[in-house]
């Protein structure tokens, strides 16, 4: 009768106990096929064969959902939070920050009508502003790692303003040494 | 299989860009993730607005923690890991609330009769709007967190049992016999809608 040699499922809790990897088809195949015999002969067991792998199926069909639109710029205003507050203990990125600053001396240089003169000392403040940085701001250094983006040392001076906007770090170092910083960049 | 090493390389290099402050790395992983943190909180909390501020919090902390992230474990995993810990929080939270307000069949209880979803829940919102989909959502919810967690895991996100057994730190053998439970308390939930060709 038992033409395999192996144990037969006498009963349902026996089928039971082998639903699991029958429905993921990582039973045996001789498992497989004492299971299937059971099964072909219980109506229970068949059924509730088959209701599981309609469940299954069923899960794998669910809607799929996606966060709302603002959720991007949501997350990055809580980054730009984070880095600005965490620049003791993590270097800071702010480049978007950076890049705002950036086009916002641009668009103030490109106004028609400003004339010329308020360019050039636009220009100039600019430059006096900024180039303390060179030589004056170890605070600044230790911000900008080696291996970051910010590839000159005014640009890392532009992103220190950028994080502390209201600190204004720039116009201190202006203050404290303003003589060596304009010679050492100018020196020729 | 292919596709997987590929996404884990890819994954990879994001991570090593992220860890050194390259935002748009971080940026390109969330998108990657988002909709899959975002599809699987959903369905742990109780309201879309906590599973916004949950996949928010996801976020933010794999950015906070994303030099202590080991690159032998898989994104995937590590951040379901958060999200499944914050998860976790969120409900010891509204159970305590809850404990306040009304009583409350035992989160332990196996039997997942009492489904009828929390008034905040809007099962419209998944666009199920089929008598079964709105079953299926509840019958989900109705679960104990333990049976819903690798249910949702396994078979809605479609990691694997190892990935799962790194997520919630348990044998896999526990992993396996929970998401068949799962998956038969789900069965015997759905039963009376299911159209059986036996
Ligand atoms: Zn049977």
């Amino acid at each position: 009768m038992n033409i395999l040699n192996t144990k037969p499922i006498a009963n349902c809790n026996n089928a039971e106990t082998l639903l699991p990897q029958f429905v993921d088809g990582e039973l045996s195949a001789r498992d497989a096929w004492q299971l299937e015999k059971h099964l072909a002969n219980c109506r229970d067991c068949s059924l509730k064969v088959e209701q599981l792998k309609l469940t299954i199926d069923l899960l794998h069909d669910t809607a799929r959902l996606d966060t709302n639109d603002n959720f991007m710029a949501k997350l990055h205003a809580r980054l730009d939070d984070i880095d600005a507050s965490a620049s003791d203990t993590r270097t800071n990125t702010p480049r978007p920050s950076l890049r705002e600053i950036i086009t916002g001396y641009t668009r103030v240089l490109h106004v028609p009508g400003v004339p010329i003169g308020v360019a050039i000392g636009a220009v100039a403040v600019l430059m006096v502003a900024l180039i303390p940085g060179l030589k004056t701001t170890p605070a600044t250094q230790t911000t900008a790692k080696p291996d970051s983006h910010i590839s000159t040392v005014v640009e890392a001076q532009l992103a220190q303003t950028a994080a502390d906007p209201l600190g204004d770090a720039a116009a201190d170092q202006l203050v404290v040494h303003p003589d060596s910083a304009v010679q050492d960049s100018y020196n020729p | 299989m292919v596709a997987m090493g590929n996404t884990m390389h890819a994954d990879f290099a994001l991570v090593q860009r992220a860890k050194a402050q390259d935002r748009a790395a971080f940026n390109e992983i969330v998108l990657r993730y988002k909709s899959k943190v975002y599809n699987y909180i959903y369905r742990q909390v109780e309201s879309a607005a906590d599973a916004e501020d949950l996949t928010q919090e996801t976020f933010v902390r794999a950015y906070l923690s994303i030099n202590s992230f080991q690159s032998r474990a898989s994104l995937n995993t590590w951040l379901f890991r958060i999200a499944t810990n914050l998860c976790i929080d969120q409900g010891r939270k509204e159970k305590r609330t809850r404990s306040f307000l009304a009583p409350r069949p035992k989160e332990e209880d196996n039997s997942i009769e009492q489904d009828v979803p929390d008034s905040s829940f809007d099962p419209q919102e998944l666009a199920l709007n089929t008598e079964l989909g709105v079953k299926l959502e509840a019958a989900l919810r109705a679960l104990p967190e333990k049976l819903r967690t690798v249910i949702l895991l396994y078979d809605i996100e479609g990691l694997s049992y190892e990935e799962i057994s790194a997520i919630l730190d348990c044998p896999l053998g526990t992993i396996k016999s929970r998401i068949f439970n799962a998956r038969s308390a789900m069965r015997d939930k759905l039963a009376p809608y299911l159209q059986s060709s036996v």
